[in-house]
């Protein structure tokens, strides 16, 4: 008797006068039980149902005890575990005068996938992930059931001790990427983890990197397909997001609905993508390196067009360029983020009235604005949102390459970037190389999967 | 990954077409180049076949590490460094002439050195990049060039300028003796094996022999179709006349419908792509070969800062000799250096082939 109180005001004293910090006595079976809980973590109905109905119904307190361990979220406690950290992760107390019992309880939070809006699919499924772990769990282990699929729990973080869960099938991981992964995963020493793409950056070993090593999803389908692929999933909880291990350059280009079209439509669709692709990368800078560098590459018709559109415009076409993406720059960052309400204002602004005034007052070449559109929208269609990203920082080297020595510049930015792509690895998977089959099967598991050797 | 050492050989035939080449083989037109070049064809065959047949035996080994067993020191090092510089003085002289190449069509108002310093310092990047990721970035700029060179060869043979009567001339001339710097600049076409010593490595070199027969094939049709088309349209006198004859034969070409009208842009650029390619490659294998003979493990145990001196010091000579030599004594040197590189050659495909023997008798 004395031990409980003593439990129940320790955690008393160690919560201090937390106003949700609850303790509830009841008096049955001629003794004392004690529950305690942190009250908006919890979810009252499961209590209501599992512990204070069975309580009211049973005779006697050993049939009770039997009852709270044939839950399946209710274990015994020993005395080495940290009640209050239970606590925190939202488990309930039960203190009998001889026993404690930790009861699960937590309120699922965000629960419901909501449909999915970073990666749209228009034919494939509509909903994302959720914001809840298990919720995620679920919707994985029903888009794959596979009894090798393995899931492993762990928390990253030192203070916000964010649970994650480790996925992979265990007949087509590649071992070395995951022992890579569950080595790098305590190595991260960091306070608070919230998103996934912070968990992605402190995984990363290179500090200034450009281009994602690893995939970050909201889709379940892209993930089973993923696993079925021998990859490694990461779900972390509180996002809807989930990171996928190791990804290559081409994973990025594919989007989910490359499965539901027809062959042809998808050569289309890819060809439209690579395409995009480059022009989003190369046409700012090959703007220069043609106006400024070497016109006489260009059939003379042509030449002429852009000599004449560019006849008022008093500064090199290297000034000319760098207004352009500032201003296209800044109107897509700021559209990402304004609210619905203003979003159409801004765009009008932008797009209209910059783009018509800053050619009619003869600042920048009506040409250069055609091709600023261009590479805008072209950016877009790269499907997958952190490479479009990266692909627009990798846009301005070139642009300083070109503005230095022309088309030779450009090329020699090209060959750079291959170079350092095809120099990258992502887990030990090379991030760029060709390889023939199908582009869906990334890793075939009974060749060498690095591709290293041989 | 055969696949990427046949890229190679392909590559190695492409560049030195345009740059060295022609020049001796044009030089020789009237006393033996054909001749010459059916020999090297033999020649160069025999050898890559020798010596593939060789290194096979050693698979996922380099040369440094093959030779650790066969050769005490006092011969293995300065072999390898001699090998290695022969090595990086290839890519230099093709990236020497690559920039002199771009000076004439692209850049005319640059100043040479800053050229040839900006693309020293592409080939640095590139070739103190690992091997195996050097071996990918051929995959993409091979297949990327391919295309772009068999649309070239199209044109120029339906060319209305392309009169075959010119090469029937020249073929009248092909009974002469074969002369050594013609052979010697021939089979440097076939050269793009030896690359091996080090890529042998990450190329598994039994899978090469399968498909062996790509070599002698392509070899030929690139040395009959490259030596013979410029004929065609410059004729068989003026044609001498020429530092570049491919690059004065594609700007006859036009492209009626395109967004570039003349051909010899899109034959600069594919150029450029190549021969930093073969620049990267020859670059890495003479640096990987230099860390061989003495010794320097892998990047990963912190020794980054040898191969940048080392191949900062070879690009800063690059440049220097660029800037010294006018491009006829940089020519002279080329040819120095290619008469040097036969025996080379040899010396070191016996040396693979034989000595392996001589152990197994002792």
């Amino acid at each position: 008797m004395a031990n409980q109180q003593k439990i129940v005001s320790t955690l008393k004293e160690q919560l201090g006068n937390s106003n949700d910090f609850k303790i509830q006595d009841i008096d049955s079976f001629r003794k004392k039980i004690v529950l305690v809980y942190i009250e908006s973590l919890i979810d009252y109905k499961k209590i209501n149902k599992d512990l204070i109905d069975p309580l009211l119904l049973c005779e006697k307190e050993d049939k009770y005890l039997l009852h709270l361990l044939s839950l399946p979220p209710c274990r015994q406690l020993k005395t080495e575990d940290n009640l209050l950290s239970l606590l925190i992760k939202g488990n309930l107390l039960i203190i009998t005068t001889d026993f404690i019992f930790s009861y699960d309880a937590k309120k699922a939070t965000n629960n419901q996938p909501g449909d999915s809006a970073v990666e749209m699919a228009v034919l494939g499924p509509q909903k994302a992930l959720s914001e809840n772990l298990s919720t995620n769990i679920n919707l994985v282990r029903n888009r794959y059931p596979s009894e090798h699929l393995i899931m492993e729990q762990q928390t990253v973080g030192t203070m916000s001790k964010t649970p994650i869960a480790l996925m992979y099938d265990k007949k087509l991981v590649d071992h070395d990427v995951l022992s890579d992964v569950k080595k790098r995963l305590p190595e991260i020493k960091m306070d608070m983890i919230q998103a996934i793409g912070q968990l992605e950056n402190a995984m990363t070993k290179k500090k200034h990197h450009l281009f994602p090593i690893m995939m970050i999803t909201e889709r379940p389908d892209r993930i089973a397909l993923n696993l079925s692929q021998g990859k490694v999933i990461i779900l972390m909880h509180g996002t809807p997001f989930a990171l996928i291990v190791p990804a290559v350059f081409f994973d990025f280009m594919s989007s989910m609905d490359d499965t539901s079209h027809t062959f042809w439509t998808n050569m289309l669709m890819i060809g439209i993508r690579y395409i995009g692709l480059l022009i989003t990368l190369v046409l700012p800078a090959l703007y220069i390196a043609l106006t400024s560098y070497n016109p006489e590459i260009l059939r003379s018709q042509l030449a002429a067009t852009i000599a004449g559109s560019r006849a008022g415009v008093p500064y090199p076409s290297f000034f000319e360029v760098a207004f352009m993406m500032l201003a296209v720059e800044m109107l897509v960052e700021s559209s990402i983020r304004l609210p619905k309400a203003i979003g159409p204002t801004a765009t009008t602004v932008g797009g209209l009235i910059l783009g018509q005034a800053a050619q009619q007052a003869q600042l920048v070449s009506s040409i250069m604005i055609i091709i600023t559109a261009f590479v805008a929208i072209s950016n877009f269609t790269i499907p997958v949102n952190p490479m479009s990203f990266a692909i627009r920082v990798a846009r301005y080297p070139l642009i300083l390459l070109a503005s230095f020595f022309g088309m030779m510049g450009v090329v020699a930015g090209l060959i750079l970037l291959i170079c350092y792509l095809t120099d990258k690895r992502s887990f030990g998977t090379p991030f760029l190389r060709l390889y023939r089959g199908s582009s869906r099967r990334i890793e075939k598991i009974t060749e060498n999967p690095k591709g290293e050797k041989g | 990954m055969a696949r990427y050492f046949y890229m190679i050989v392909f590559l190695n035939m492409f560049v030195h077409i345009i740059f060295n080449v022609p020049l001796i083989l044009i030089q020789h037109r009237f006393n033996g180049a054909v001749t010459s070049m059916a020999i090297s064809i033999v020649i160069g065959s025999i050898l890559s076949y020798i010596f593939i047949k060789a290194i096979s035996k050693y698979p996922y080994n380099g040369l440094p590490e093959i030779f650790m067993d066969l050769l005490p020191g006092y011969i293995r090092i300065p072999f390898l460094l001699f090998l290695s510089l022969m090595w990086i003085a290839a890519g230099s002289l093709a990236i020497g002439s690559f920039a002199y190449l771009v000076k004439l069509y692209v850049n005319p108002e640059m100043d040479l050195k800053i050229i040839l310093g900006f693309l020293v310092l592409v080939l640095i990047y590139g070739s103190t990049r690992g091997t195996q990721s050097i071996i990918y970035k051929t995959g993409f700029s091979v297949l990327t060039a391919s295309p772009f060179i068999a649309f070239i060869i199209y044109k120029a043979l339906t060319s209305d300028y392309f009169y075959p009567v010119h090469i029937k001339r020249v073929l009248q001339y092909s009974w002469e003796m074969p002369n050594y710097s013609s052979v010697a600049a021939a089979s440097y076409m076939f050269t793009g094996y030896i690359n091996l010593v080090i890529m042998n490595r990450n190329i598994q070199a039994k899978r090469i022999l399968k498909h062996f027969w790509l070599i002698p094939v392509l070899g030929t049709l690139i040395l009959v179709f490259t030596y013979l088309i410029p004929f065609g349209f410059l004729g068989i006198k003026s044609i001498g006349d020429f530092v570049f004859p491919w690059m004065v034969t594609v700007d006859t070409l036009r492209m009626e419908y395109g967004f570039i009208e003349r051909t010899s842009f899109l034959l600069v650029m594919i150029f450029m792509i190549l021969s930093i390619l073969f620049g990267i490659i020859t670059w890495n294998v003479g640096l990987e070969l230099m860390k061989g003979a003495f010794g320097i493990e892998d990047r990963k145990t912190g020794k980054r800062l040898f191969p940048l001196v080392f191949l900062g010091i070879v690009g800063f000579l690059t440049v220097y000799f660029q800037e010294t030599l006018n491009q006829r004594s940089y020519f002279e040197a080329a040819k120095i250096w290619f008469n040097l590189r036969l025996p080379v050659e040899i010396l070191l495909v016996l040396a693979l082939s034989l000595l392996p023997l001589r152990r197994k008798q002792a």
